[in-house]
């Protein structure tokens, strides 16, 4: 019974933030779900293994983490192959030099600061969205997991040159995107 | 591609110079450089204000998944 109540008190703690996690990661609210079901269900499994070096919070989430990542796996060994064509091709001239439309200005803000608003991370949240699906992923493994381009590129499979290629890109089209959505609204 | 290459591994020496000369007179670039760290920095917070509500109804499943494994 008391291992009842513990499973029952650690899911009602952590199941929401757990979630909210996952599900900016994932874009799929079942899928999201899914992990966070997987993660507790881990954590139960292994439960005798947790030996408080680390706080319960921390040990899910990073049980969570790996759930992730192999969701990530398994989604790259799916064989959807297809070309993503170039969205950031009107960025540059024949030259390969930013045009006088699209090139960035200033924006004259703090860029050391980390914003604090809600309605800033919503707009993020609908950038990322916008980007093509392997841009999402590279972008998401890369600035939210903190995974090096090595371990990005066997996750999904990808060489070296289409990883940077599909970073690059997924930051042109982020900074684009927040130009006109926040900046200059 | 070289200011977000030196986000992650150290530039050729080469290299270093290119960019550094380039930002210097390349209004556009120097702008995305500091837009792209700025980026880097919010990235991570993405969740932050992310309302995710677990229902009951998943909690519950949840809980009935854990009590199935013993």
């Amino acid at each position: 019974m008391a291992a009842d109540l513990l499973a029952n008190k650690c899911i009602n703690e952590y199941a929401g933030i757990l979630l909210s996690y996952t599900a900016s990661r994932v874009n799929d609210t079942g899928i999201a779900e899914d992990i966070v079901q997987e993660t507790f269900i881990s954590a139960w499994k292994n439960r005798e293994g947790f030996k408080g070096e680390a706080s319960e919070k921390n040990w899910l989430f990073s049980i969570c983490k790996n759930k992730i990542i192999d969701h990530y796996r398994k989604k790259a060994r799916t064989p959807v192959q297809y070309a993503e064509a170039d969205t950031t091709a009107d960025f540059f001239d024949k030259n390969e030099h930013w045009t006088k439309e699209n090139g960035p200005k200033e924006w004259g803000i703090d860029y050391n600061q980390t914003i604090e608003k809600k309605e800033f991370y919503s707009i993020l949240e609908f950038c990322k969205q916008k980007l093509q699906e392997l841009q999402q992923k590279v972008f998401v493994l890369k600035y939210l997991e903190e995974l090096d381009s090595d371990e990005i590129c066997k996750l999904l499979d990808i060489s070296s040159s289409n990883y940077w290629v599909l970073i690059h890109r997924a930051k042109l089209q982020l900074r684009s995107c927040l130009d006109k959505k926040w900046i200059n609204i | 591609m070289l200011i977000l290459k030196k986000e992650e591994c150290k530039l050729s020496g080469w290299n270093r110079l290119q960019l550094y000369l380039h930002l210097l007179y390349c209004s556009f670039c120097k702008a995305f450089n500091k837009q792209n760290f700025w980026i880097n920095l919010q990235a991570p917070h993405i969740h932050k204000y992310k309302v995710s509500i677990a229902t009951d109804e998943f909690k519950a499943r949840i809980l009935e998944s854990i009590e199935s494994q013993d």
